[in-house]
């Protein structure tokens, strides 16, 4: 996000729950902001939205390859375990605490369902992880008039997307070929002669599906409603 | 974490310190462009620290490295897990196992202001 309203910065930090997420506080107005779309919830600033950015998790090799010249910030906190994500656990429950923000849920996918949320400004779609896998890995769909690829890491299982004018795409063994003539290798796309290309994605959350559909109540599902 | 290291208090409890804090806020919320449909918000559903639970990562220069210098001096692992933020100014990596912790960092990436939540 851009933390800049009409000129002006402001500072946050995490000081609550809602909807079973995070509340950020900023301290020049105490206002209290939605985490993930930026927007004053209550507060001064209420109905003030930040401008969003993708946050894209990757291990750092996989950094490394798509973004050689990448630097990253480092605090003086320790990493635990060389900093490795932990394994997601589809059947784990979602804490009482966290239920007790949440006035209804969204009863069309299971709550702790991964998944990747595309949005823009018309339409917001989620793909749970378990669809991309049926589907081999990559599925090709249209995002509001834009064809979009929305893919697994092989290396990382993580869920991806990026704007695409492919109609079909398949795997090779770890590299993704697409009828357009681009093939993705270790997260980096290259054209029909080998060079490489900057891709442009989609806003995109990586994340469970409770917390994606109390965001957006009209979100569609890719994959079964 | 919150029930362990925080008192979760509603968010009508914590209205008076948000009053206090937001001295010329009117101002400033007029001057702030609107949403066109704000997310009605209940605020009886809301838990809301009166204190800092979690410490931001305030990012200074001093704090921003190289990822392959920080991977080749054994700062990070090549699986360590980062989050990468990009912005109009570029991209900029972060450790996730330290944003469990912060969950938030902010900072200035070539004179742009970022913010990321997690």
């Amino acid at each position: 996000m851009t933390p800049t309203i009409d000129g002006k910065v402001y500072h946050f930090e995490s000081r609550g729950l809602y909807d079973g997420v995070s509340l950020l506080w900023d301290e020049e107005t105490g206002s209290l902001w939605h985490h993930i779309s930026g927007e004053a919830l209550a507060g001064p600033m209420k109905g003030a939205k930040m401008p969003i950015f993708n946050l894209l998790q990757m291990t750092a090799q996989m950094a490394l390859e798509a973004h050689p010249q990448l630097e990253v910030a480092i605090s003086d906190r320790p990493i635990r375990n060389g900093g490795t994500r932990r394994s997601v656990d589809r059947d784990r429950k979602l804490n009482r605490f966290f239920k007790g923000t949440i006035a209804k849920e969204d009863t069309r996918r299971p709550t702790m369902e991964i998944g990747v949320g595309l949005w823009n400004d018309d339409v917001r779609v989620y793909y749970p992880v378990s669809a991309i896998r049926e589907a081999d890995g990559v599925l090709i769909d249209d995002l509001g008039g834009r064809t979009v690829a929305i893919y697994l890491d092989p290396g990382t299982g993580t869920p991806l997307a990026f704007y695409t004018s492919a109609r079909s795409a398949r795997w090779r063994d770890d590299e993704l070929d697409f009828d357009d003539g681009t093939a993705l290798r270790d997260g980096v796309l290259f054209d029909a002669e080998g060079k490489r290309v900057e891709v442009t994605r989609p806003l995109q959350l990586f994340t469970r599906w409770y917390g994606w559909a109390l965001m957006h109540p009209d979100t569609r599902i890719r994959g079964g409603q | 974490m919150y029930e362990r290291h925080a008192r979760p208090m509603s968010f009508r409890a914590v209205c008076s310190v948000v009053s206090l804090l937001a001295a010329g806020g009117a101002q400033l919320a007029a001057q702030t462009s609107q949403t066109a449909e704000s997310l009605e918000f209940d605020p009886d559903r809301a838990y809301v620290s009166e204190k800092t639970i979690f410490v931001p990562f305030h990012v200074v220069d001093a704090d921003i490295h190289p990822l392959r210098a920080a991977v080749d001096d054994g700062l990070i692992q090549s699986d360590t897990w980062l989050l990468v933020m990009e912005n109009n100014a570029g991209r900029l990596g972060l450790v996730m196992d330290q944003m469990a912790y912060h969950h938030v960092a902010q900072g200035e990436l070539r004179g742009e202001p970022w913010m990321v939540s997690f």
